[in-house]
């Protein structure tokens, strides 16, 4: 089997919170994530997604254990790399195809001009951004503001995607729309994804595996193969009982946590 | 008095015009009989403190008040006579040389403490000395520096104004969003590239406000120069006017003062319109969770 492309192994991550004193945000969290492999990671709010999205990027730094990416240890942020944000995380002033364009920094001194339009201009007609390209991002819905965050991050045609929530912030039907979107980007560019959300369902649809965590301290509470083949139409997939199973299972995991945290605070209030 | 005028001008407009800005349209649909009034307001508003002005100055002596017929007949002679449109353009020079000046340096000095901590360390301690002191105790040190001729009362002008461009620069540099320094981080932008890319254009409205409140800043500075270290341009023909109790003339002065001062608001509108017409627009996003 080939060498997995994210080794996690026995991360730990501390902040400093002023006078409560140091606030245990990761524990001991360790998980491969091989080539090609779409992964998510699911959790209660607080419980260290971001902060551990952000250490693969290179944005946080942690304090025990060891990050690899491609066999080499986290040190910055790795080459090759999209990261989608929370929000989209857009410069207000720059056009569409300017924004996208800025995916392309890194690559600057490799791609010759004309290349580098053409790169842009295919992501924007992949993103369905096509006549958009002149426009200024509060001039588009949110949507389309997280596509253009989604081609921004695809443009360098990285090897490893990040994704922070990146459906989070919008409506059932266009996130639907969206995964769907994604789920064909991510498998044409053979991209390796560590994807971060809230939703079961979206979970499901899109992971060969999902991380369920846990909080305070944040780690892995359990991680469920999701052993369906791609691409996965949504009609079908629905329908099928051993999907529903998996989704309960992963259901379970989530709100599990959620009640015995709710049990411990009310049996914290009576005594 | 100079200076009071120069700032109301500025202001007043600035006023009426930030308005409008904020709001983009008008904000209630109100009926038509009080929009159009409160549209004639202002004229009528005028027109009665003209009259009144007229009224109450040609009944008493002419030194204390004058009148606005004697006053733009007094605008009249000074610009037959060759006075008025060199003073102008003197006043116009040493504002925007000094105001320029002020614009490089303060963009320059404000990104910069707002990129480095240590550069923001180190100016601290000045940008608040001379923001407390009353600058225009420094001008007779300008003059010991720089004579009484143009350089001098451009130095003033900067001194007043430059204060403002660095604080609201420096405020705008660090306001950017930590998302977006990250979007930098994550594509390996070149620190140059952060600051033309993502801090400067961030920075664009607080540095347009900051220059709104400069501007002010300068003219105040070029007045007091050439009323005080030169005797030339607009202040010049205000101070030598007051002196022999001229006072049409006087306020001939003053007023065309405040125009240069409305030309200053309306090019950075213009300026702010043409080339950055995403200030103002938001893209502010919420969350949703479960
Ligand atoms: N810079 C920081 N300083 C101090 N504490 C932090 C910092 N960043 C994160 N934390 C803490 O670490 C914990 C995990 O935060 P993180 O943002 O990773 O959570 P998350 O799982 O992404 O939550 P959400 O689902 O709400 O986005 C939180 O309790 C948060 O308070
Ligand atoms: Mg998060």
């Amino acid at each position: 089997m080939e060498a997995p492309v994210i080794e996690v192994s026995h991360v730990g991550k501390r902040f400093w919170q002023g006078k409560s004193g140091a606030f245990i945000a990761l524990k001991d969290v360790s998980f491969n994530v091989g080539k090609g492999e779409f992964i998510s990671i699911i959790g209660a709010s607080g419980c260290g997604k971001t902060t551990l999205l952000r250490m693969f990027g290179g944005l946080t730094t942690y304090d025990a254990g060891s990050i690899k990416i491609r066999g080499s240890v986290v040190r910055g942020v790795p080459d090759r790399i999209g990261f989608v944000f929370q929000a989209a995380a857009l410069l207000p002033w720059r056009s569409v195809w300017d924004n996208i364009a800025l995916g392309l920094t890194a690559v600057k001194g490799v791609l010759s001009e004309s290349e580098k339009r053409s790169r842009v201009d295919a992501q924007i007609e992949l993103t369905g951004l096509k006549g958009f390209e002149q426009s200024l991002p509060h001039q588009l819905s949110g949507g389309m503001q997280q596509r253009v965050g989604l081609a921004r991050a695809l443009v360098a045609e990285p090897s490893v995607l990040l994704m922070d929530e990146p459906l989070g912030a919008l409506d059932a039907f266009t996130r639907m729309r969206l995964q769907e979107e994604l789920a064909a980007i991510v498998a044409r560019t053979e991209a390796t994804t560590v994807f971060v959300t809230h939703d079961v369902d979206e979970a499901v649809f899109l992971s060969d595996r999902i991380i369920v965590m846990e909080r305070a301290p944040g780690r892995v509470n359990q991680i469920v193969t999701v052993p369906f083949d791609k691409p996965r139409v949504r009609r079908e997939f629905i329908g099928d009982p051993k999907v529903a199973h998996i989704r309960d299972e992963v259901l379970a995991l989530v709100t599990e946590e959620l009640l015995s945290r709710a049990s411990t605070t009310e049996t914290a209030f009576r005594t | 008095m100079a200076d009071r005028v120069a700032s109301m001008s500025v202001t007043s407009f600035g006023v009426a015009d930030e308005v409008s800005d904020d709001l983009g349209e008008p904000k209630a649909r109100s009926d038509r009989p009080s929009r159009n009034l409160k549209r004639i307001l202002p004229v009528v508003s005028v027109l009665v403190v003209l009259g009144l002005w007229q009224l109450i100055g040609s009944r008493i002596n002419p030194i204390l008040l004058s009148t606005p017929t004697s006053t733009i007949s007094a605008f009249g002679h000074m610009i037959s006579r060759g006075q008025l449109i060199p003073a102008f353009f003197t006043a116009m020079e040493d504002l925007w040389v000094g105001f320029g000046l002020a614009i490089v340096v303060g963009i320059a000095t404000g990104v910069l403490m707002g990129r480095s901590e240590v550069a923001e360390k180190i100016l601290d301690p000045y940008i608040n000395f001379f923001q407390a002191t009353p600058l225009i105790a420094l001008v007779p040190l300008v003059v010991i520096w720089f004579g009484v001729g143009f350089e001098a009362r451009v130095a003033v002008t900067f001194v007043l104004a430059v204060w403002s461009v660095i604080i609201n620069t420096f405020v705008g540099v660090r306001s950017t969003p930590s998302a977006l320094i990250d979007v930098a981080s994550i594509y390996k932008l070149s620190r140059w590239e952060v600051v033309s890319k993502i801090t400067l254009p961030n920075a664009v409205p607080y540095i347009f406000a900051g220059l709104r409140i400069a501007l002010g800043k300068a003219l105040i500075g070029m007045l007091i120069a050439e009323m005080e270290v030169s005797v030339t341009g607009l202040g010049g023909l205000v101070t030598n006017y007051g002196n022999s109790f001229q006072t049409a003339y006087l306020l001939a002065g003053v007023f065309t003062a405040s125009v240069v001062g409305v030309i200053g608001v309306i090019l950075l509108n213009l300026v702010k319109r043409r080339f950055f017409p995403w200030v103002g627009a938001t893209t502010s996003e919420q969350q949703v969770r479960f």
